[in-house]
């Protein structure tokens, strides 16, 4: 059970250092939360070095059948651990990241290690610098573990054709685990990472979030930085924080957060302390949900839990009334990937130009080339509904504090004829949202539910707020994967 | 636009000359049904009324 915060200061501050003492089973040290983590560190009563180790041991162990990682940076991590440990020792804690194993999905620019984004076409690029993404967790401590498996260039949500084999999902392994942040939903909810990192582009951190049982914030777009970041689409593209429980995402949204003068699309808002709202709760609060058409063709096991969530929401005090969408929200699927596809083969130009015939087997080429096609006048055109649809959400927004959908229309690998998921509109209007588990399909059984708890640009609290309320009401979170050999 | 998948394909080669892109007939023939997909995104965009003062651009605000 994670530490409150002022539960984690209270503890700190009562005990004396004390010796490392033995480690808990490597079972427990994979599943321990980055709070929990944080606590034992910073009193010595684990050392990072235990922890990284354990970690590894466990890729070693695992990986080979689950397969979230591309490049495990085992001696950087060792290092890393080994002067977290030193630092920690002297007194110098620089906070709850301090010595935490973490991985960054493999578009995030490494100096010194190979950023693949799983396509032949970057197969031998190694960076010179790190994403400011990677560099802020670095500066708070972090131990680097490792790259983590995307399809090519992240493009779609999985599948093979890249320079690497998919990553598998932990719960089922014949099964997906959505994408394209797959390596890293498949790393946390393999208990192969503390916390880790992903993209958003059109629902690639919710997608795999909600596939493998885990938490994933697409933050507003511009709260965290997008340098350094192999792109898909610079005004869709959202990096945020992958975790397995809310409170650790809140505090891994802190580290990364904020303006960077590297990209003059990141905020200059000043970054709240996100764990602040974790102790809001929802009393008095007012949720949006869709109303029931919208939800046509979802999964019967998505809609059962989805209305448990809603009642739970209700017990805890909010008020709950349905909402209408804009209308243009029937084709923002389709201004989205207008969008996305016209700015994706402008970057893609001079792979096009030099490298064509390196890209792997999958649709990607293909699909930019198509859209290079893509004249500005219908890409403007785009622009204009994408604006308008967004002048109209803020307004569907302003009088209830978040929106809640289901993450997905289906459980991972099923079929759906939804219309409506939900998910690329949040990249299209660049509002903030998050998946976190909301249970298990029966038919077929044991798949992870997601819940999406979105709301108005920057208020990324009132997400945390009713996140962590639902999330203490409910089990989903503490259960695991069935590994052999843990 | 009921152009044929002949029509399409030709279109398709003339527009990637002029952005630099020479597509042999197989890549073509690959891009067809992509260009198709786009071609309908952007047939149901424009079925959205917009006035003559709509911009393409919005500054998110807290």
């Amino acid at each position: 059970m994670d530490l409150t915060r002022r539960d984690f200061l209270a503890a700190a501050a009562a005990l004396p250092i004390a010796q490392a003492v033995k480690p808990a089973a490597v079972a427990d040290l994979a599943y321990l939360s980055l709070t929990d983590a944080a606590a034992l560190i910073k009193n010595r009563k684990l050392s990072p070095v235990e922890l990284t180790q354990a970690m590894l041991d466990r890729i070693d162990r695992l990986d080979a059948r689950v397969g979230a990682f591309i490049t495990v940076t085992r001696d950087e991590a060792l290092r890393a651990a080994r002067a977290a440990d030193q630092e920690i020792a002297r007194g110098m804690y620089r906070g709850p990241l301090h010595g935490i194993p973490f991985g960054v999905k493999d578009t995030h620019y490494t100096r010194g290690i190979r950023t693949t984004a799983n396509t032949p076409v970057l197969l031998d690029f190694v960076p010179d610098f790190d994403a400011t993404v990677v560099a802020r967790l670095k500066a708070a401590g972090g131990v680097l573990v490792g790259k983590l498996k995307l399809p090519e260039f992240s493009f779609g949500s999985a599948g093979e054709g890249g320079a690497f084999p998919d990553a598998k999902n932990p719960w089922n392994l014949a099964r997906t685990p959505g994408g394209s942040s797959s390596g890293s939903a498949a790393a946390l909810a393999a208990g192969l990472l503390t916390v880790a990192t992903g993209g958003d582009t059109s629902g690639s951190i919710r997608n795999p979030a909600t596939f493998c049982g885990v938490v994933g914030m697409k933050p507003t777009y511009g709260r965290v930085s997008r340098h350094g970041i192999v792109v898909i689409s610079w005004s869709l593209d959202h990096v945020g924080p992958m975790t397995r429980t809310v409170a650790n995402n809140a505090l891994l949204l802190n580290a990364i957060a904020g303006h960077d003068p590297a990209d003059d699309t990141s905020s200059s808002l000043p970054v709240p302390d996100y764990t602040r709202a974790l102790r809001r709760g929802v009393r008095g609060s007012r949720i949006g949900i869709p109303k029931p058409p919208q939800l046509d063709g979802y999964h019967p096991d998505v809609v059962r839990a989805f209305q448990t969530a809603i009642d739970v929401f209700k017990r805890l005090g909010a008020s709950v009334a349905e909402v209408d969408l804009p209308a243009a929200a029937d084709v923002i699927d389709d201004v989205q990937a207008i969008v996305r596809i016209a700015e994706a083969a402008s970057y893609h130009e001079p792979f096009l130009a030099a490298k064509a015939e390196r890209y792997g087997t999958t649709n990607v080429r293909r699909d930019v080339e198509a859209g290079s096609l893509v004249t500005a006048v219908q890409y403007l055109r785009a622009q204009k509904v994408r604006a308008a649809f967004t002048t109209e959400l803020a307004g569907v927004f302003r009088p209830i504090d978040v929106f809640l959908t289901p993450g997905m229309p289906a459980p991972a690998g099923e079929p759906t004829s939804a219309t409506q998921p939900f998910r690329r509109m949040f990249n299209a209007c660049g509002f903030p949202a998050l998946v976190l588990p909301m249970g298990f399909s029966t038919s077929p059984p044991g798949l992870p539910l997601g819940l999406q708890i979105a709301a108005k640009p920057f208020d990324e609290e009132a997400i945390y707020a009713a996140a962590q309320a639902f999330e203490s009401a409910t089990e989903w979170h503490a259960k695991r994967p069935g590994l052999a050999a843990e | 636009m009921a152009l044929s998948d002949a029509e399409l394909k030709e279109l398709i080669k003339q527009l990637a000359r002029t952005v630099g892109l020479d597509l042999t007939d197989d890549r073509v023939e690959r891009d067809l049904v992509a260009f198709k997909t786009h071609l309908a995104a952007i047939e149901r965009i424009r079925s959205v009324a917009l006035p003559i003062e709509a911009e393409p651009f919005v500054t998110l605000k807290r």
